[in-house]
């Protein structure tokens, strides 16, 4: 070896990372060959020094962390500060008081939309609230089958845990087929997510709907946002299927399976709740079937209002808002949302469940609660909402899941939500009620 | 189906047993202690992934200094390491749900860091910016590096090593390439080992240690004569 490739060696023999061969190369070169030992003096020198620089302390002012655990009234609020900072591009100092803010708001771990502002009112007290499902009212309680957890097909790595926990853990003892879906209802082949769209639901369409778990809890209220309206929407590619719980016989049913005779053929929801409760002889309640799909959305934040579209699309431009209609107007008709549906082109089904995934077709905007600065939104992280897709193609129940960000936030987006329209999922060719996640991605330009 | 296991509390600082932390036969962890990954840590990501608002803030006080020590010495001036460590922030806070704890929390901060580290330099580099403010902020005349880089409280090290050999040491990594400089603060400032470099870089252990030695095999030379002089006064 040369002189050159002993000093290349030398900074491995500062970490100890010679080879014995090398080290023992090394040594008695070292020994024999003085420019090469004043080199590897001089670099051990140089690196000590490196690692002898000043160590600087956190940036001014310290971060005050101990306060970041309090619960501020209005979070929404405080994080203006932060909005402020940031629309500079970030280039500016962020004053850590505004870090703070962002930070500092409360959990948005409430729990689904009721119809109750009580029960919201109630939910906002409760420190310790359910955050992915509300608890179902023991009165109103439909039937509940739950399905074997070790059949559940479950690949590893792609479970979302949040997702995982809303399954039960327990089967029941027993566990009785659940009611039709919509036993009153005849067969139609007029698609029913167009004719029970745009208007509320009575009790009987409630009824013939497919909450899972307690029809009480639907939620019907106006969004929290106020905005919502008709603004055409773009569907949504193809979403992730991963498994999906077919509870018909108290067990998951595997990918392609039938559903069994002397149903409808629509399988029926689990129970989230891990408890099972017989059906009573009159009380049949419908079902949803949750699926481990997330639906990725992108929400672009204006000055007066949040559009929803999907990932890897154009952001709407001055024309495309013009169309853009405000709180209050009429929703778009039911044939409309019929054309559009016939038009939408399906995702694939899942080859191990054999459902196709629902598709957004209307996304109204939202106005911006508020309306505090658009930059604060878009330094938010995703919000991710689990949903119940009716048959119909009804949103008829949003749940916020847990989320660092403020809670007002989290409550608007899924009053908005709630108004969206979809192509409901399919099984065997079946429009079926589904539980699945939605994350909102805040447009970062 | 496993429920989610909540990490207990723990001393901060090591990497705890399965058995020093607790967990008896049967117990399943929701997921694995990465190798070097911070039980503290850990209990920090379970808390924001459940919404605690609070979590964040702990997350980013525990990286803060780290951080902005980092983006100093890859940047050379206070300003722009300001900038880079309050982007870097915020990059993660959106981003902290996707962290699924497979790495170490730490590198995945720095890798954050000097990707963004990285954009800036191909931002300057397309001469959108003027001058470049990093590396030649310490040929500019009339402004000390010092200025810029010592607190005003001058620390035991600071002063042990002499503001000369601050100065020049922070000039020796500013005139380094700026994939090579990378590699010798994450490892002789940063203190990261070999391959939580590779991670954070995301090369290769090989690539690791050739742009280490090269790198450091640089500053030598650039430091010979005030080395040289150190040689003689302690002799």
């Amino acid at each position: 070896m040369t002189c050159p490739e002993f000093i290349d060696l030398l900074s491995s023999r500062i970490d100890g990372d010679l080879t014995p061969p090398q080290r023992v190369r090394l040594e008695a070169h070292l020994q024999a060959c003085a420019d090469c030992r004043r080199g590897a003096e001089q670099m051990e020198r140089a690196v000590a020094w490196v690692r002898g620089l000043e160590r600087l302390p956190a940036p001014p002012p310290p971060l005050r962390l101990a306060g970041l655990a309090q619960t501020r009234r209005s979070a929404w609020g405080a994080l203006r500060p932060l909005a402020l900072a940031a629309s500079a591009v970030l280039a500016a100092l962020l004053a850590w008081e505004g870090f703070e803010a962002l930070v500092t708001p409360g959990p948005a771990t409430s729990p689904a939309l009721t119809t109750s502002t009580d029960e919201m009112a109630g939910a906002r007290d409760s420190s310790n609230a359910n955050p992915t499902l509300a608890a179902p009212s023991p009165t109103s309680a439909g039937p509940r089958v739950l399905p074997a957890p070790a059949a559940v097909p479950e690949p590893a790595g792609e479970l979302d845990p949040r997702l995982a926990a809303t399954l039960p853990a327990e089967p029941p003892a027993s566990t009785p087929a659940p009611g039709p879906l919509r036993p009153s209802e005849p067969a139609s082949q007029e698609p029913v997510y167009a004719r029970l769209h745009g208007r509320q639901p009575s009790a009987e369409q409630e009824d013939q709907g497919a909450e899972p778990d307690d029809a009480g809890s639907v939620d019907s209220a106006p969004a929290p946002g106020g905005g919502v309206r008709s603004a055409p929407g773009e569907p949504v590619g193809p979403a992730t299927t991963v498994w999906i719980v077919q509870p018909d016989a108290g067990a998951p049913t595997p990918s392609g399976a039938t559903p069994p005779a002397g149903t409808t053929g629509r399988p029926a929801a689990p129970s989230h709740t891990g408890r099972a409760e017989a059906p009573s002889a009159t009380e049949s309640r419908p079902a949803a079937t949750e699926v481990a799909i997330s639906i990725p959305v992108v929400a672009w934040v204006d000055a007066d209002a949040v559009r929803f579209g999907d990932p890897g699309e154009e952001p709407p431009g001055e024309l495309d808002r013009a169309g853009d209609t405000d709180a209050g107007t009429e929703r778009a008709p039911g044939a409309d949302l019929v054309r559009r549906g016939a038009e939408t082109p399906r995702p694939d089904a899942d080859p191990r469940t054999g459902v196709t995934p629902p598709v957004p077709l209307e996304r109204p905007r939202m106005a911006l609660p508020s309306a505090p600065d658009p930059d604060a939104w878009r330094l938010l992280p995703p919000l991710s909402l689990q949903i119940t897709i009716a048959a119909d193609g009804r949103v008829v129940r949003v749940s916020p899941l847990p989320w660092p960000g403020p809670r007002e936030v989290a409550e608007a987006l899924a009053g908005a939500v709630r108004d969206w329209a979809f192509l409901p999922a399919e099984l065997a060719g079946e429009a079926i009620a589904t539980r699945l996640e939605l994350t909102i991605e805040f447009d970062a330009r | 189906m496993a429920s989610l296991v909540l990490t207990p509390r723990f001393p901060v600082g090591r990497v705890s047993s399965p058995q020093e932390i607790g967990l008896k036969d049967g117990d399943v962890p929701a997921t694995p202690l990465a190798p070097g990954n911070d039980p503290a840590d850990r209990e920090l990501l379970e808390r924001h992934r459940r919404g605690d608002a609070s979590a964040f803030g702990a997350i980013a006080e525990r990286y803060s200094a780290p951080l902005y020590n980092l983006a100093f010495r890859l940047l050379g001036n206070r300003e722009d390491a300001l900038d880079l460590h309050q982007e870097v922030l915020l990059k993660a806070y959106r981003s902290l749900h996707r962290f699924r704890g497979d790495a170490a929390l730490r590198t995945w901060f720095y890798r954050i860091a000097v990707n963004t580290a990285k954009n800036r330099a191909r931002f300057w580099s397309r001469g959108k910016r003027g001058p470049t403010l990093s590396l030649d902020a310490t040929a500019e005349p009339g402004r000390a590096m010092i200025d810029r880089i010592s607190d005003p409280r001058p620390s035991p090290e600071g002063a042990a090593y002499g503001q000369e050999i601050q100065v020049r040491v922070q000039r020796g990594l500013d005139r380094l390439p700026l994939n090579q400089r990378m590699v010798v603060v994450l490892r002789d400032v940063e203190g990261l080992d070999y391959r939580e470099v590779a991670d954070a870089l995301g090369i290769s252990l090989g690539t690791v240690k050739s742009r280490l030695a090269r790198g450091r095999n640089s500053l030598r030379r650039d430091l010979a004569d005030l080395l040289e002089r150190d040689h003689h006064d302690v002799s």
